[in-house]
C-alpha cells in the first residue's frame, strides 16, 4: 500500500459521495411525485482494494404491488364509468318523493281519469286528463332522448379513450426503447422505468392490461383478455364512433390489433377499464332500459286502444296515445324498439289542436263504430272506469326487457325503476369496494417505492460526515506528502 | 431496504384520502339529518325502490278517490234532502185532499196546492249541484222536467188535454162536466187513459228528458256504486200523476162523485209514491254508507301504506345525527393529526 493508493481511495470516495448526494437530491425533488421511485446507489470496492466506485443506480420497486395497482385501477375506473352513466340515467327517475318518473306520471294519469270519471260532464277535467296523458308521453320521449344521449356520450368517450390509448402506446414505445438501449450500455434507466410505469398506470385506467417482461427490461403489454397492445411496436387500436344514436342504432366494436374485444362477436372480450364500463352502458344497460321504456309506451298505446262497439268485426284501433304506426295497435308482448321516443297524444283529443277531449269519455276517435257512449249522455263514466281498470290489468311484456312476463302496466313501470336502482345500487357498492382496493394498493405501493424525507436527510448527514472525514484524510495525506518532500529536498 | 420503511407521500396521503372520504360521508349524513330521508333513496333501497314508487302511487290514487268521493257524497246528500222535501210535501198534500173531500171549499185549495206542488216537483227534479243535474241520470247536462203550466202549452199538458177531450168530449174547464161526467166515468178515465199518460213511453216522450241510467261513481279501488236518482223513477212519476189529476182535470167543475174519484185515486197514488220514495231513499242511503265505508277503508289503507313508505325511506334521525357528530370529530382529529405529522420532520432537528 502506498500513500498514492490512499489518496486514490480518498479521491474516489469523494466522487462517490457527490454522486450519492446528487441521487439524494433527485429523491428529495420527487418526494411528492406519484410513481417516482426512490433511487438507490450501488457501490463496490475498486480493483486490488484501491478506492470505491459506483456500480449501479437502481430503484425501489415491487412488481406484485404495481400489478395490483394496475388491476385495481382498471376495476375502479370500470365501476366509475358505470356509476356515472347510471346516475345520468337515474335523472329519468329522480327522487321517489318528486313523482317525476314515467311510473309516477302514469299514476297521475290514472288519478286524472279517476277525477274525470267523478265529474264526466266537466270539460276541464277532460282537459286535465289529456294533459296528464301528454305529460306521460313527453316524459317517455325525453327519457328516450336522455338514454340515447347517454349512449352517444359513452360512444364519444370511447373514441376519446381510444385516442388516449394510441398516444400512450406511442409514448410507451419510445420510452421502452430508451430502457432497452440504456440497459444494454449500462446507463441509469430508472427515470425511464418510472415514466414507463406512469404510462402503464394511465393505460390501465382506460383498459384492463397485463404485462410480460422480456430481455433488457423490455415489457410487452396485453389486454386483460390477452390481445396484444404492445410488443416491440404499438398495435393499432381502432374504433368507429357514431355521430348520434337513436334507439335502433347499434354501436361499433372496439378493435385491437385486428381483433374485436367488445360486443357479441368478440372472442377475447376485455373485462375491465373505463372502456369496458362505457361499452356495457352503451350496449347493455342503456339498451335494456330503453326497451323497458318502449314496452311502457307500447303498453299505454295498447291500453287506450278503442274496440269496435258495433260488432262489425273492425280491428282495435289506437286511441288517446298514438305512434307513427297508428291506428294499427302494435302487437302485444312484442318489443317495438324506439316506440317510447315516438309516442304522442292523438291530435283528435287535443283541444289545442282543434280536437275534442271528451272522446276520452265517449270513445269514437276512430269513427262512429268505436263510440262507447252511444246516447251521448254527459254523465257517462263506464268507458273511463274501463280505462282506469286497464292500468291494473295484467298484460304481457317482452322477455328481452329483463322484466318480461305478465303483469300490469303500473307494476311494469315501477319494476323498471326497481331494475334501474338495483343496478345502480350494486354498481355503487362495487365502486366503493374497488375504490378502496385501489386506495389500499396505491398506498402499499407508494409506501414501498416512495421517498422518505427523514430517511434521505439522515443519509445526507452520514454523507456529510463521510465527506468531512475524507477531506480530513486528503489534507492529512497532503501534509504527509509535504513532510516527505521536505525531507527529500534537504 | 428496511421492512418498516414507509414513504413520506404515503403518510401524508393516508390522512388526506381518509379526510376526503369522511367529508363525502358528512355531506350524505347532513342531507339525511335535514330531510329525514335517505340522501339517495334509489341507492339505499335498490330493487325495493319499485315498491316505494308503487306505494306512493297508490297513496296518491287513494287520496284522490277520497277527494272524488266528496263529489259523490255531495250529490247523494243533496238528493236525499230533496227526497225528504218531496215526502213532506206529499204528506201535506194528502192532508189537504182529505179535508177537501169533506168540505165544499176545499176544492180550490186542493187544486192550488196541487199546482204549486207540481211546479215544486219540477223544480226539485231540475235541481243541480256543481252544474250537474241531480235527477237527470247520466244526462247530467240536461234539465229532466219542463214546467207543466207554460205558454206555449207543454207537451205534458197537451197530452192530458187531448186525453180528456178524447174521453169526455169536453175540455176540463167546461161547466157541463158537472153533469156530463159521472163518478165511474172519471174512475175509468183515471185508471186507464189518464194512467197511460204516465207509462214509460209517454213519460219519456212528454215529461222527462232524463236517462234511466243513474250516475255511477268509483268509490274505492274496484268498487262502483250508483250515486244519483233519475226523474224516470216510478215514485216521482206517481207524484206527478197525482198532482196533475188534482191540478188539471178541472175539479171545480165536477160533481161530488167524480171529484171524490179523483181525490181517492190521488190519495192512493201519493201513498204508493211515498213508499217508492222511501225505497229510493233507502237505496241512496246504502250508497252513502258505502261511500263512507270506502273512505274509512281508504284512509286506514293510506295510513298503513304511508307507514310502510316511511319505514323504507326514512332514516333514523338519532342515528343520522350521531353519524354527523362522529364524522365531525373524526375529521377534526384528522386535521390535527395532519398538522402534527407535517411538523414531524428531521429538518427541525438538524
Amino acid at each position: 500500500m502506498s500513500l498514492t493508493a490512499a489518496m486514490e481511495t480518498a479521491r474516489s470516495n469523494l466522487s462517490v459521495l457527490t454522486a450519492k448526494t446528487a441521487v439524494i437530491s433527485r429523491n428529495i425533488a420527487n418526494t411528492s411525485n406519484e410513481f417516482a421511485s426512490r433511487k438507490i446507489v450501488g457501490t463496490a470496492t475498486g480493483h486490488n482494494g484501491v478506492g470505491v466506485h459506483i456500480t449501479s443506480i437502481t430503484r425501489a420497486s415491487d412488481e406484485a404491488l404495481f400489478h395490483n395497482v394496475l388491476s385495481a385501477n382498471s376495476d375502479a375506473s370500470y365501476q366509475k364509468a358505470l356509476v356515472d352513466a347510471m346516475d345520468q340515467l337515474n335523472a329519468t327517475i329522480n327522487d321517489t318523493e318528486q313523482d317525476a318518473s314515467p311510473a309516477a306520471l302514469i299514476g297521475k294519469l290514472k288519478d286524472a281519469l279517476q277525477e274525470y270519471s267523478a265529474s264526466p260532464s266537466e270539460l276541464v277535467r277532460a282537459q286535465s286528463a289529456i294533459s296528464a296523458a301528454d305529460d306521460v308521453a313527453t316524459s317517455l320521449n325525453s327519457a328516450t332522448e336522455l338514454v340515447q344521449n347517454v349512449r352517444s356520450q359513452a360512444d364519444l368517450e370511447i373514441s376519446g379513450a381510444v385516442d388516449t390509448i394510441n398516444s400512450l402506446l406511442e409514448q410507451y414505445g419510445s420510452v421502452n426503447q430508451k430502457v432497452i438501449d440504456g440497459t444494454r450500455i449500462g446507463s441509469d434507466v430508472t427515470d425511464y422505468l418510472d415514466q414507463r410505469d406512469k404510462i402503464l398506470a394511465d393505460l390501465s385506467q382506460e383498459i384492463g392490461i397485463k404485462t410480460v417482461a422480456g430481455n433488457n427490461y423490455d415489457l410487452s403489454i396485453y389486454t386483460d383478455s390477452g390481445v396484444t397492445l404492445f410488443q416491440h411496436t404499438a398495435r393499432a387500436v381502432t374504433f368507429d364512433g357514431l355521430a348520434s344514436y337513436s334507439a335502433v342504432d347499434t354501436g361499433n366494436a372496439l378493435v385491437i390489433d385486428g381483433v374485436p374485444v367488445t360486443g357479441s362477436s368478440a372472442t377475447m372480450p376485455i373485462s375491465s377499464g373505463r372502456i369496458k364500463g362505457l361499452i356495457e352502458i352503451r350496449d347493455d344497460i342503456a339498451v335494456t332500459y330503453q326497451s323497458q321504456l318502449d314496452e311502457m309506451a307500447r303498453g299505454l298505446i295498447e291500453m287506450f286502444a278503442e274496440t269496435d262497439q258495433t260488432a262489425s268485426g273492425l280491428p282495435d284501433a289506437t286511441g288517446l296515445f298514438s305512434y307513427p304506426g297508428s291506428p294499427t295497435v302494435p302487437a302485444t308482448g312484442t318489443l317495438d324498439t324506439g316506440i317510447a321516443g315516438e309516442i304522442s297524444i292523438n291530435a283528435v283529443y287535443d283541444s289545442s289542436q282543434a280536437g275534442d277531449p271528451t272522446l276520452l269519455r265517449d270513445g269514437g276517435a276512430n269513427g262512429a263504430a268505436y263510440v262507447y257512449n252511444t246516447t251521448g249522455a254527459s254523465g257517462y263514466s263506464a268507458r273511463l272506469f274501463e280505462l282506469i281498470d286497464e292500468f291494473g290489468v295484467d298484460r304481457s311484456f317482452d322477455a328481452s326487457t329483463q322484466l318480461g312476463g305478465t303483469l300490469s302496466l303500473e307494476n311494469y313501470a315501477s319494476s323498471s325503476i326497481g331494475w334501474m336502482e338495483e343496478n345502480r345500487q350494486s354498481a355503487a357498492t362495487a365502486q366503493e369496494y374497488s375504490t378502496t382496493v385501489l386506495e389500499r394498493a396505491s398506498y402499499s405501493l407508494t409506501s414501498v417505492i416512495g421517498v422518505n424525507l427523514d430517511y434521505e436527510m439522515s443519509i445526507l448527514l452520514d454523507l456529510e460526515h463521510s465527506f468531512q472525514a475524507t477531506s480530513r484524510l486528503i489534507s492529512a495525506i497532503d501534509s504527509m506528502y509535504a513532510s516527505l518532500l521536505e525531507a527529500g529536498g534537504r | 431496504m428496511d421492512v418498516t420503511y414507509t414513504s413520506t407521500k404515503s403518510t401524508v396521503e393516508a390522512t388526506r384520502t381518509s379526510v376526503l372520504k369522511m367529508q363525502r360521508q358528512l355531506i350524505v349524513a347532513q342531507k339525511e339529518v335535514s330531510s329525514g330521508r335517505y340522501a339517495d333513496v334509489g341507492i339505499a333501497l335498490g330493487a325495493r325502490t319499485s315498491r316505494s314508487v308503487s306505494m306512493r302511487r297508490d297513496i296518491n290514487y287513494m287520496n284522490l278517490i277520497i277527494d272524488t268521493n266528496s263529489t259523490a257524497s255531495t250529490r247523494l246528500d243533496s238528493t236525499q234532502s230533496a227526497l225528504t222535501g218531496l215526502v213532506e210535501m206529499s204528506q201535506g198534500f194528502v192532508d189537504t185532499l182529505i179535508s177537501a173531500r169533506t168540505t165544499e171549499t176545499g176544492r180550490e185549495n186542493a187544486a192550488n196546492e196541487a199546482k204549486a206542488n207540481l211546479s215544486m216537483l219540477t223544480d226539485v227534479m231540475n235541481g243541480a249541484v256543481g252544474g250537474e243535474s241531480l235527477f237527470a241520470g247520466i244526462k247530467t247536462d240536461t234539465l229532466p222536467l219542463s214546467n207543466y203550466f207554460t205558454s206555449p202549452t207543454s207537451a205534458a199538458k197537451t197530452a192530458v188535454d187531448a186525453a180528456f177531450l178524447g174521453e169526455f168530449g169536453t175540455t176540463q174547464s167546461d161547466p157541463a162536466n158537472e153533469t156530463g161526467i159521472t163518478g165511474s166515468d172519471m174512475q175509468t178515465f183515471l185508471d186507464t187513459t189518464f194512467d197511460t199518460l204516465f207509462n214509460d213511453a209517454n213519460w219519456a216522450a212528454n215529461w222527462s228528458a232524463a236517462s234511466d241510467e243513474n250516475v255511477v261513481s268509483r268509490i274505492s279501488i274496484y268498487e262502483d256504486v250508483e250515486t244519483s236518482s233519475n226523474a224516470n223513477y216510478l215514485g216521482y212519476r206517481k207524484l206527478a200523476e197525482a198532482y196533475t189529476m188534482v191540478a188539471d182535470l178541472g175539479i171545480e167543475n165536477l160533481n161530488d162523485l167524480a171529484f171524490q174519484a179523483i181525490v181517492d185515486t190521488a190519495i192512493d197514488m201519493v201513498g204508493a209514491a211515498t213508499q217508492y220514495l222511501a225505497v229510493e231513499q233507502g237505496r241512496l242511503g246504502t250508497s252513502q254508507e258505502r261511500v263512507e265505508l270506502a273512505n274509512n277503508r281508504l284512509l286506514s289503507q293510506i295510513n298503513i301504506i304511508t307507514g310502510q313508505v316511511n319505514d323504507m325511506e326514512v332514516v333514523d334521525p338519532y342515528d343520522a345525527s350521531v353519524r354527523v357528530t362522529t364524522l365531525l370529530t373524526q375529521i377534526e382529529t384528522s386535521y390535527a393529526l395532519t398538522a402534527r405529522i407535517q411538523k414531524l420532520t428531521i429538518l427541525n432537528y438538524i
